[in-house]
């Protein structure tokens, strides 16, 4: 097994975790571990460090995302006023 | 060389071990805790492979810090609305386990390095495809979490929506 092969594994293994997890936050956390194992994938591959400015966007982008999820759950505990986050999977559509 | 290999094999499986674990613990925090243990192995790794001047290693370093503050983030939310864990659904688990189950089975095959030699690579060397798009939506994104935030900051109800 190389370290493309893990790499392939942990970014698969996030988009598993984003269809299989029904919470926002582990939703978060898994779209986090499909950016970890695309960024170490991208930047193992590269050659050179001229293209630097697309794994930095990558980052950028993954910080937005987690920005918007924790956002939506936030609001959505405000707006219900309930005691679990597990009716933040209706969301998902 | 042998010390080398028998390192680089303890770190695969330790990410191997972290990554099942991510998908599988039930608190939103364990998870973050896991995927945290996982980026900065995957960072050491990529320390060791590509050097520590690599731009690999410094953005490794940098998700490390996102691991931690989605930590962070997940704590305060167990701990300020009192979350409980709810449990995965039968149909994910399933779908879960048949999705890895096709992945390690085409893993150890040659299909897989077909598909990884002639599609994969050229999908990720071709970074451009998908960038005005993401960036449409990610634009979008930052509007949207802007104004929950700063609403839900000002009023007591609640959101705007």
């Amino acid at each position: 097994m190389t370290f493309i092969d893990t790499c392939l594994m942990l970014t698969f293994f996030g988009l598993v975790g984003m269809i299989l997890r029904r919470n926002l936050l582990n939703i978060s956390v898994s779209l986090l571990q499909f950016v970890i194992g695309l960024n170490a994938l991208m930047g193992y591959l590269s050659t050179s460090n001229d293209h630097f400015f697309s794994n930095y966007w990558l980052i950028a982008i993954a910080f937005i995302f987690i920005i918007y999820l924790s956002s939506i759950a936030l609001l959505l505990i405000k707006r219900r006023s309930t005691l679990q986050v597990n009716e933040l999977t209706e969301l998902r559509g | 060389m042998e010390i080398t290999n028998a390192i680089s094999g303890f770190i695969f499986i330790v990410l191997l071990i972290t990554s099942l674990l991510t998908i599988t613990a039930r608190k939103p925090s364990t998870c973050a805790l896991f995927l945290f243990i996982e980026s900065v192995f995957l960072s050491a790794i990529l320390g060791f492979l590509k050097g520590i001047t690599s731009i690999a290693f410094s953005t490794s370093i940098i998700l490390s810090f996102f691991a931690m503050v989605v930590c962070g983030i997940c704590l305060y939310f167990e701990a300020s609305f009192a979350i409980t864990p709810n449990k995965i659904p039968k149909l994910s688990v399933l779908t879960g386990l048949a999705l890895s189950a096709l992945f390690f089975s085409t893993l150890f095959s040659g299909i897989f390095q077909e598909i990884k030699t002639h599609y994969f690579m050229e999908i990720i060397s071709e970074k451009s495809i998908l960038s005005y798009a993401i960036f449409g939506f990610s634009s979008l994104c930052i509007l949207v979490s802007a104004l929950i935030i700063f609403d839900t900051k000002n009023s007591k109800e609640g959101g705007p929506l």
